[in-house]
Parts: structure tokens; C-alpha cells; sequence
């Protein structure tokens, strides 16, 4: 069930040794994304059973602590208020040096935040998008970009830092319009936001997603369009590339996958846009895919 | 912005900007610009509910993402879409295009051509081959340059003009068929469109020749209309029916064996003519496909030929009384006769060949001769599959170019290139009275072409090809339609009736 791992992390700079773990909660209430499905691996768990997670997850030694619920930390009716406490407890306990978690925008209340004033906490908001119609008609979201800064400004009036996500190429947008709506995205949020996460669609059971990529009406974005992101953004900013190389998870021609999302991946360790300068014959069938899908609408290579 | 030459079926030639089509863009081309192309490709709309408001839309309407449907999704893209002036994106290779183009598509575009070839496939007219196993396939300016591009490009630019001159000529449906053999799912889309499209813009007569040389082409719409039109206007008369096979030659009795046949044998009876896939009795033989087609004769029948055959020849004979009927047939054909007729006495008088002295006494010995002429009666046979009414009078000519009079007035003649009847000002002031196959015109004066703005009221009947009947306050004409009468009344742009002749009403 629960998930843990031993990762790198930036702390002030500095590249540390961080525990993250996928912990198994109830799962999203809203869960209604057109691309995401984390919802089915949710469980109806006790207190108990929640606490026994916390307890693997501080079992581990390391300076920065991310717990993750594929929903929000701060929703109550995924994780009690009690369980939620026993969380900050043990990061004082344990003198973890940083917390990161992930929240909606609705949750983010301050009868919430006060229990955490004195941590060093990092919320990251799935923010997707910062415009409203790609967030609300391609991605189905649910709150807009005034709710999103909101609860940015709430999280920074503690403290606390802002971590927003951003979604790399939502279904119904073509390649040069999601590359784009993304650099846009962080234009608009980066006077809200600590550090970016720029996340690569990938396919995922049951969603809408999914059914468009079976018909072959969509491709997970190139490898390449989130090196053009990185490579363009002048913001603190990272990338995961999950499933990336995979039919279903970002991609670029087979040939490049593992060495550019490794490019990535060290990328956002280091910040170093050296790291980004990466090669392929494929970037020509990328450039293409740049200009033709805004009028084809549908991806022309797999 | 978009005006419309000529109609083909779903097919037409016009131009958009001063620009022919069916047209094919390249990527780059500043129309690009103005087309909304939405944001969800519109086969999405057969695949998951999505919502209207990221679909295409607007006067260019952008056909996205239809390389992805199956044969029956593909065609039915194309009927939602007809009216508007229909761009297929990102859809067209040299072996689709003209199915595309014969489904409606006024603009095709060369970014598959564009793709492929970054893919390193090489286009030719029907395949699609690895660029390293392409060398001397091709000798085009853009092989020289190894631009691979550039090459894929022109095929499908060829293909495309290919088919503009096809759609002039009423040629594209002979070609559509041969091209879709290349691919099953090609011809699996050619015939739902056969069997479920909507056919109001398909012309019954054409100038071009019908070629029976697939499975699909008894599926044609003219031949599908022949058939049945001739069926419901097929009156026999006599107590004898004639049986006889068809010709190489059209029309059939211009050929040497009927010629022999008539020289030798009095023929004063009505006379079905068989053929594969067409029955044809003789009055109607002037009229279009069975005026002017071609099918693989081999002597050797399918069953399928033989069965189809056969029920439209029952048909037809059980619309007369005939107490005696002769087949003068071998081969495939008696079979045919022998299939169709199984409740009938039927006299067989061939023997070995139809023109050979024995068959010709044995024919002549049966066949009596009722002194019907069916030289008159092809007018009236003609008018009513054409017009719904009935010219007759006094016939004159040289068979098959004949003319009809009526009280020393030029009534109608047969249009040979088309397979139907040209009208005359007395035919044409019937047409008019009876408000059939007639189109009514602002004042003024005609000339050459009529356009659609120019269109108060049309017989919503009426398709391309049509002999028609204009008329004003001041004049009258005869002319042949450009686009189906509903188009003529919905087309804001256009040409709509080509002027034949045309004079003062009084």
C-alpha cells in the first residue's frame, strides 16, 4: 500500500537526502480530472492504519520529508485532523529541516496552517494552468486561478512556501499550444510561487485521457517540450517525468527517452540549464508536431 | 469567399479565393489563419462525449482527426459536414485522396505527406515505401534534391489535380473505384456511402462512360436509379416479349448483331436487352449508363451477376402481360433468362450463335409480328423516366440522332452525349406549366451561366445534369442544371444552370 522512497531533494541550494512516500488515504474529493485516476488506489482506512504510515515514513532518516496522498493533505476526510497533527508533531520530533505536501486550493485554511507556523512547509497546489478555460474545459479542474492565488498568498502570509504544479499538455491542445500555455502559466504565477513542477501528462486507466489515446486522438507530450520549458523558464523549477519513454508517459522517438529524461531529472537537481543541452535526430519530428498540430488536432507521429 | 463550378455527387469543382479546388494547401498557407479548427478534433465527437464548444466550426469546416475513424464514421463526417465548404485535415495521402475529394472534401492539405516523409516514407500514387528502397522510382525535380518533402508533397498535389479534371470530365467515380482496391478499408467507406448515403446530388445522365468493372459498380447511383426508374416507367404492350443479349456497342441496336437480327427478323414486339449488371428494355436504351458503359464480357457469369441480373429481369417482365416469351440467349444469358423466368414458358431460339443462319429461321418462326413500333415510343418512354410526363409525336432522324416533332414544332431531340432528352421551347412551356424540372429567375437576361443569387424558386427535384426549364417575367429557356435544385434555392454562391437556349415569353 504505502509507498516510500529515498530521493534527492533541493534544500536552500543545497542537494539532500529526502524520504518520499505515496501514502494511501481515502483518496481526492474531487477526483474528476480528465487525466488522472490516482482516485482508484484510495482505501476507506482507519485512524490507526493512517498512523502506522506516519510511523514508516519517520522511521527513515533524511532532511526533508514530502508525503504525498494523490489528494490533499489538508482534506480532512482524507486525513484527520488527528493524523494530520501527528504528522507535525513528528516533524518537529525529528528535526526534519523541510515538509513538502500537496493540497487543493479549498483546503488551505487557516485554522489548518496555524498548527504548522514554525515548519519549514512547502504546499504544492495543482495548479495546472493559469488560465481558466484550459484548467476548467480540457483539464475539468474545478477552481480557477483567483481561488489558486488565494490560497498561494494564504500559504506565504505563514511562511510557508508555494509549490505549483503545471501540467504539460492537457487532452484537446496541441503541442505548441500547451508548451506555450505553460511558459504563459508561470508568467502569471511566478509572483505567487516558490518553485515550479512541471508535470508530463501520461496515461492513466479509465480517464478521458485514456480513451482519446486509445483512439489515437492523443499522444503524451515530447520529451522535448518540457526541455523547451526548463530550458526557457527563469524560474526555480523541476520536472519528474514520469513513465517517461512509455507509449503511455511523455516521449520522444525510443531511440533518446532514458538520456533526455535523464537530462531532466538532473536538471532539476541542479538548475543547471547546461544539463538541458540534449540531442536527437527526432527533434525534426517534434518541430513538425509544433506546427502542425494546431490545425491537425490530433498527433501525427507516436 | 468559396463559389461552386459544377457538382459531381458529393464531388464539385469551384473556387475559393480565385484559388480551383478541391485544393490542396501546404503548411504555411496564409488560409490557414483564418480556419477554426477548434480545439477537440472533430472524430473525437464519434469516440467520447465532448463538448460542442471545442468542436470545429465555421464556413471552412475543419474535418480534424478523421484518419482515425473507421469506414462508416469517415463517410458520416462528411455527410454532417455537407453545405459547408469541407476542409479534411492532416488526412490525405495519394491512395485516399480521391475518395476524400469524391465524399465532399473541397480542401486537402499535404501534412501527412509532410509527416511521412519525416518518418522517411516515400510516397507513390497508391503505396507508401521506405525512402531507402525508392531509388529510381521517382524522377520528379523534388528527388533530386533528396526532398523528400517536397516529393510527398507533389504526389498528393497531383492526386488532387487528377481529380479536378476527373470531376470536369464526370470521370472521378470510374477512378474512385479502382483506387479503393488498394486498401479494403477504402472500399469498405466507397460502399456505405453506396448503400447509406444521402444521393439528392448525384446526376442521373452523364457524359462519361460507366465502367462495370467492380463489385461497387452496381451500387452507382445512376445504376441503382436506371434500374429502378426504368422499372417504374416501363409500359409493354405486346402479347410477345424478345429477349435478347447486349452488345459491346451502344447503343445496342447500332451494333452489328441486333443490325443483323432486325435485317433478318421482323421485330414488331416489345424486346428486354440483358446485360451485367443492366436490363434494358429497348426504349430505353438511349438513356444514360445504358447509353454509354462498359462491363468485362469473359462468357463466364458469377453468380452474384447472374442473380442480380435475373431479379430485375422478373421484374420487368411481370410489369407486361406477355403470353410468349423468346429469349434469343446462350451462355450467361439464358442462364440469366432461365433463373428469372422460372414460372414462364420461355422459347429458346439460339443455337450456337445468335447470328447464325439456324438460330435467325428458329427466332423468325416464333416471333410474331404485332406491328409494334418501339421507334415511337421512345419519347414518351424517355419523358416520363426524365420528366414525369409524356412528349410524343412525330419522330425523325437518323437512329440514334433523333428528334421529335409535334405539329411541325421542334419538341425534343436526344442529348447522346448525355444519355437523356434536350427540350425545345414547346417542351419546355409543358415543363413550365406543370412546374416540373423548372427554375424561376430574377429579371434579367441570361447569358451563358445562371448563378445562384439569381434563383428565386427551383424544383427541388432537379439534380446536376438535369435538363431544366428558367423562366422570368420576360423570357424562358432551356438549360442544364450545374447543382441540385436545393442548392440552387440554399447556395449563396455559385453556378447553378448552364443557358442552352433561351427567348422572349409571350
Amino acid at each position: 500500500m504505502i509507498k516510500i522512497w529515498k530521493e534527492k531533494e533541493r534544500l536552500d541550494g543545497e542537494i539532500v537526502d529526502c524520504t518520499t512516500a505515496v501514502i494511501v488515504t481515502r483518496g481526492c474529493s474531487w477526483r474528476k480530472c480528465y487525466m488522472c485516476s490516482y482516485f482508484l488506489e484510495s482505501r476507506d482506512l482507519s485512524e490507526k492504519e493512517l498512523i502506522d504510515q506516519v510511523d514508516a515514513i519517520f522511521n527513515e532518516k533524511s532532511q526533508v520529508v514530502k508525503i504525498f496522498t494523490s489528494g490533499s493533505f489538508f482534506d480532512e476526510r482524507e486525513i484527520p485532523e488527528k493524523v494530520r497533527k501527528y504528522v507535525r508533531d513528528k516533524v518537529k520530533e525529528k528535526g526534519i529541516k523541510k515538509l513538502i505536501v500537496e493540497s487543493r486550493p479549498e483546503f488551505i485554511k487557516d485554522e489548518i496552517l496555524k498548527d504548522f507556523e514554525g515548519i519549514n512547509l512547502e504546499v504544492g497546489i495543482g495548479l495546472e494552468s493559469s488560465n481558466d478555460f484550459v484548467r476548467e474545459k480540457y483539464i475539468n479542474k474545478g477552481f480557477s486561478f483567483e481561488e489558486f492565488k488565494k490560497a498561494a498568498s494564504k500559504l506565504r502570509s505563514y511562511g510557508f512556501r508555494v509549490k505549483a504544479y503545471l501540467l504539460l499538455k492537457p487532452p484537446f491542445m496541441s503541442e505548441r499550444e500547451a508548451l506555450n500555455d505553460v511558459l504563459n502559466s508561470i508568467e502569471e504565477a511566478k509572483d505567487l510561487v516558490d518553485i515550479f513542477s512541471l508535470n508530463l501528462t501520461n496515461v492513466q486507466k479509465n480517464t478521458l485521457v485514456e480513451k482519446l489515446w486509445l483512439s489515437k486522438l492523443y499522444r503524451p507530450p515530447w520529451l522535448w517540450s518540457a526541455v523547451e520549458v526548463l530550458k526557457k523558464a527563469d524560474v526555480e523549477i523541476i520536472c519528474d517525468p514520469l513513465a517517461a519513454g512509455k507509449s503511455r508517459g511523455p516521449h520522444n522517438c525510443g531511440k533518446c527517452d532514458r538520456y533526455v529524461a535523464k537530462a531532466i531529472r538532473n536538471f532539476s537537481l541542479t538548475q543547471n540549464k547546461k544539463d538541458l543541452e540534449v540531442h536527437c535526430e527526432c527533434l525534426e519530428k517534434w518541430k513538425v508536431s509544433l506546427e502542425i498540430e494546431d490545425f491537425s488536432r490530433v498527433p501525427l507521429f507516436d | 469567399m468559396f463559389y461552386q463550378e459544377k457538382r459531381e455527387g458529393y464531388a464539385r469543382v469551384g473556387k475559393l479565393n480565385g484559388k480551383r479546388t478541391p485544393l490542396m494547401i501546404e503548411l504555411g498557407d496564409e488560409l490557414l489563419k483564418k480556419i477554426d479548427f477548434g480545439k477537440a478534433p472533430y472524430s473525437a465527437k464519434f469516440l467520447v462525449d465532448v463538448s460542442e464548444d471545442l468542436l470545429p466550426k465555421g464556413e471552412i469546416f475543419a474535418l480534424t482527426g478523421i484518419d482515425r475513424l473507421d469506414a462508416r464514421q469517415l463517410f458520416r463526417a462528411f455527410e454532417e459536414v455537407r453545405g459547408k465548404v469541407v476542409y479534411a485535415v492532416a488526412a490525405a495521402k495519394p491512395v485516399n485522396v480521391s475518395l476524400l475529394i469524391y465524399f465532399g472534401a473541397d480542401i486537402v492539405d499535404n501534412f501527412l505527406a509532410i509527416a511521412k516523409a519525416k518518418e522517411g516514407i516515400f510516397f507513390t500514387e497508391d503505396y507508401e515505401i521506405p525512402v531507402e528502397e525508392s531509388e529510381e522510382l521517382c524522377s520528379c525535380k523534388f528527388c533530386e534534391e533528396k526532398d523528400l518533402v517536397g516529393h510527398n508533397t507533389e504526389m498528393v498535389r497531383r492526386e488532387v489535380k487528377k481529380c479536378r479534371f476527373l470531376i470536369a470530365k464526370e470521370e472521378l467515380r470510374n477512378y474512385v473505384e479502382a483506387k479503393v482496391k488498394h486498401n479494403p478499408e477504402l472500399t469498405a467507406a466507397l460502399r456505405i456511402a453506396d448503400f447509406e448515403g444521402e444521393k439528392e446530388l448525384f446526376p442521373r445522365f452523364k457524359r462519361s462512360k460507366c465502367y462495370f468493372s467492380n463489385l461497387e459498380s452496381v451500387n452507382r447511383f445512376e445504376v441503382q436509379y436506371f434500374l429502378k426508374r426504368a422499372f417504374e416507367c416501363y409500359k409493354p404492350v405486346t402479347k410477345t416479349l424478345l429477349i435478347l443479349p447486349c452488345t459491346a456497342k451502344k447503343p445496342y441496336l447500332v451494333s452489328k448483331t441486333h443490325r443483323i437480327i432486325r435485317s433478318k427478323v421482323k421485330v414488331g414486339v416489345n424486346e428486354i436487352i440483358i446485360s451485367s449488371p443492366l436490363v434494358v428494355p429497348r426504349e430505353f436504351e438511349l438513356v444514360y449508363p445504358a447509353l454509354n458503359y462498359d462491363t468485362p464480357v469473359t462468357g463466364y457469369w458469377s453468380d452474384e451477376e447472374v442473380s442480380f441480373v435475373a431479379s430485375w429481369l422478373e421484374k420487368f417482365v411481370k410489369k407486361g402481360n406477355f403470353e410468349k416469351i423468346v429469349a434469343h440467349v446462350e451462355g450467361g444469358y439464358r442462364k440469366v433468362v432461365e433463373r428469372a423466368l422460372k414460372d414462364f414458358d420461355v422459347i429458346y431460339t439460339a443455337e450456337g450463335s445468335i447470328i447464325s443462319e439456324s438460330s435467325l429461321k428458329k427466332l423468325s418462326a416464333v416471333l410474331e409480328d404485332e406491328s409494334y413500333n418501339f421507334f415511337d415510343q421512345i419519347f414518351p418512354s424517355i419523358s416520363r423516366y426524365q420528366f414525369d410526363l409524356e412528349f410524343d409525336g412525330d419522330v425523325f432522324g437518323k437512329y440514334p440522332e433523333i428528334e421529335l416533332y409535334k405539329c411541325d414544332e421542334k419538341v425534343a431531340r436526344i442529348d447522346l452525349n448525355y444519355g437523356k432528352i434536350d427540350v425545345y421551347m414547346f417542351a419546355a412551356k409543358r415543363l413550365l406549366k406543370e412546374k416540373k424540372f423548372f427554375v424561376k429567375i430574377g429579371n434579367f437576361e441570361p447569358k451563358g451561366t445562371i448563378f445562384a443569387p439569381g434563383i428565386i424558386e427551383a424544383d427541388e427535384k432537379i439534380r446536376p445534369n438535369d435538363t431544366v426549364v428558367f423562366y422570368s417575367d420576360e423570357i424562358i429557356g432551356v438549360g442544364t442544371a450545374l447543382m441540385s435544385g436545393k442548392e440552387m434555392i440554399n447556395k449563396k454562391k455559385g453556378a447553378a444552370v448552364k443557358v442552352k437556349r433561351v427567348e422572349p415569353l409571350r
